[in-house]
């Protein structure tokens, strides 16, 4: 039976020991070699920070495979891996650090400096020289034995309302689940070469890493710099023979906006784009399958809560620039319950809260008893036992094929002149304008005004133009701002604080 | 003309102005997103084309190579 991570790790070792598992710019990486420097990077651990087990341990690099082989090493040695950017301000690392308590951070020499500027006060591991640590090979498989599926593998930290990041706790369980249910669904096996984008503190890459190792596969790190030019970033892919990858969908428009496709054909090479993390424009999508109509493409969607995503959907069928592209039905040995304001099954298209269960979901915030009771409830619908379900915030509704349709945070629903309005229905209309990157919407409750933000130099009869055939007019901007860049929030997604207080 | 890019720039992110080295792509003054909006709003006030294959930091280094582009552009016509 499998009860770590460590398992997909050992099997490709000893199936492909020579066989390049990750990949850098100037560095790679074999199976055998990760397999044995984990190893040395564990027991570095457990000879700096003894009888330290089952406690965070901070990854603080630059993106790169000494974080990942840092990762593994991390759960040699009992414990779970907190990776933190480097490019983060320090203060926002200290309120990480104060809920976090980790035992133990690893750095190397270029960020030191950057380590001594916070308040961490505890060991300190070299990563280089930890990896050339002596195997205590005794001591690894006594914690082995000790290891359940029920340990926490990672905790990633989110933005919380209040400006305190949350830390999302996930166990191996939760990411096996998954990792076997991704490789099933989209037939991942050895011959995959994963382009990897997503940053390492940032659950979408949980995928790259553990389908990569469990089947044993190749991931490519992407340098970051390629993603601000297309051509550049398509020729790497083919060279590279890329045939998967999983983006964020803004990584996507870039190359679909600056018509990069003309340059490179890629054709030959991808076959399978997967994208998570916001909603994806059925307008650039188009684009992309009008120059790559053969590769298989899928909607995943998910909070950190619940082990990356909980639905999927493989696009199957057309849509229209302006249409929505649904977040589909939920993933394998995953419950999603649609609930309205009464707690109950929604009916027909009516609109509720995406709730999670299942074996995906996290135990909780760590050290935050407060915001893990608000978000992770007993099921409503069960009265007879425990059963917890992860309440995402999220409204959705089905449509007539049955698949879930995202339409906004629950906390943006708006009631406006009697209407309901859902905000997001809103933006969804405005992207969908010509020429127009990203927008968001607010309520003004004082002044009872729509208030939409935009980049873009237009008037408000303009947008109303444009939107006049998709909304109702009672969703009409009662007010347009224009700003030179919408606010971004340190997970890239449009900061909705910060624009309040131009209301 | 070139008065005209600059006020672009400047709507896209005003850092791009005051920005005085030859990394701006690379130091993560603007991000994806706004080299985009940059490219679609050069392309429609001067008429021109600006090729995928132009998007790349040597012509985003800073604003006079963004300038030195766009004029070679034109002229090209």
């Amino acid at each position: 039976m499998q009860i770590s991570i460590l398992d997909y790790l050992e099997n490709s070792a000893s199936r492909f020991p020579e066989k390049i598992v990750f990949s850098e710019e100037k560095k790679q990486i074999s199976y055998g070699q990760l397999e044995k420097t984990a190893k040395a990077v564990g027991s570095s651990i457990i000879k700096t920070a003894q009888g330290v087990y089952k406690r965070p341990i901070v990854v603080f690099l630059d993106k790169g495979i000494d974080v990942l082989i840092s990762f593994m090493g991390i759960v040699y040695s009992g414990n779970f891996y907190t990776p933190i950017d480097v490019h983060m301000p320090v203060s926002r690392i200290n309120k990480i650090l104060e809920t976090l308590q980790p035992e133990m951070m690893i750095t190397d020499e270029e960020h030191l400096h950057l380590v001594k500027e916070t308040a961490f006060a505890k060991h300190v591991l070299l990563f280089q020289e930890a990896a050339q640590a002596e195997i205590l090979t005794e001591q690894l498989e006594n914690i082995r034995e000790r290891m359940t599926d029920t340990d926490l593998l990672y905790v990633l930290f989110t933005s919380g309302s209040t400006g305190t990041p949350k830390g999302v706790t996930i166990c191996h369980k939760s990411v096996i689940d998954y990792t076997d249910y991704i490789t099933d669904k989209f037939d991942i096996t050895e011959k995959e070469i994963f382009g990897n984008q997503a940053p390492f503190y940032f659950d979408n890459s949980i995928l790259d890493i553990y389908c990569t190792l469990k089947a044993g596969a190749t991931m490519h790190i992407i340098p970051k710099e390629l993603f601000g030019q297309p051509v550049l970033l398509l020729e790497y892919l083919k060279n590279q023979r890329i045939n998967i990858i999983f983006w964020v969908p803004s990584a996507l428009i870039m190359v679909s906006k600056l018509k990069a496709f003309r340059n490179v054909d890629i054709s030959e090479t991808l076959r399978k784009v997967l994208f998570c993390g916001e909603v994806m424009p059925n307008k650039q999508l188009n684009i992309w399958r009008k120059y790559l109509p053969h590769v298989l493409y899928a909607n995943l969607y998910g909070p950190t809560e619940i082990t990356d995503a909980c639905t999927c959907y493989v696009v199957d069928r057309k849509f229209e620039d302006n249409e929505p592209l649904p977040i589909g039905t939920p993933m394998g040995n995953t419950g999603i319950l649609v609930l309205n304001e009464g707690d109950e099954l929604v009916k027909g298209d009516e609109i509720g809260e995406l709730c999670v269960r299942g074996t995906c979901l996290s135990p909780g915030y760590y050290n935050n008893p407060e915001k893990t009771r608000e978000a992770f409830i007993q099921n409503p619908l069960n009265k007879a036992y425990l059963e917890w379900i992860y309440r995402t915030g999220d409204l959705v509704r089905y449509n007539e094929y049955g698949e879930l349709i995202y339409l906004s945070r629950k906390d943006f629903q708006i009631k406006h002149m009697g209407h309901r309005i859902e905000l997001g229905e809103i933006e969804n209309a405005v992207s969908s304008m010509e020429g127009m990157s990203s927008c968001c919407c607010l309520y003004d409750e004082k002044r009872s005004k729509i208030v939409l933000f935009i980049e873009e130099d237009l008037e408000k009869e303009t947008i109303i133009n444009g939107i006049k055939n998709l909304v109702p007019d009672y969703m009409y901007p009662g007010k347009v701002i224009k700003l030179d860049k919408l606010p971004m929030n340190a997970n890239g997604k449009t900061d909705r604080v910060a624009l309040k207080q131009y209301l | 003309m070139e008065e005209r890019i600059l006020e672009i720039l400047g709507e896209v992110n005003e850092e791009i102005l005051s920005y005085e080295g030859d990394r701006l792509t690379k130091d993560s003054i603007i991000d994806s997103f706004e080299i985009i909006n940059i490219v679609s709003e050069l392309e429609e006030e001067f008429d021109i084309e600006i090729d995928a294959k132009y998007v790349v930091h040597e012509n985003f280094e800073n604003k006079d190579t963004i300038i030195a582009l766009v004029k070679r552009l034109v002229e090209e016509q």
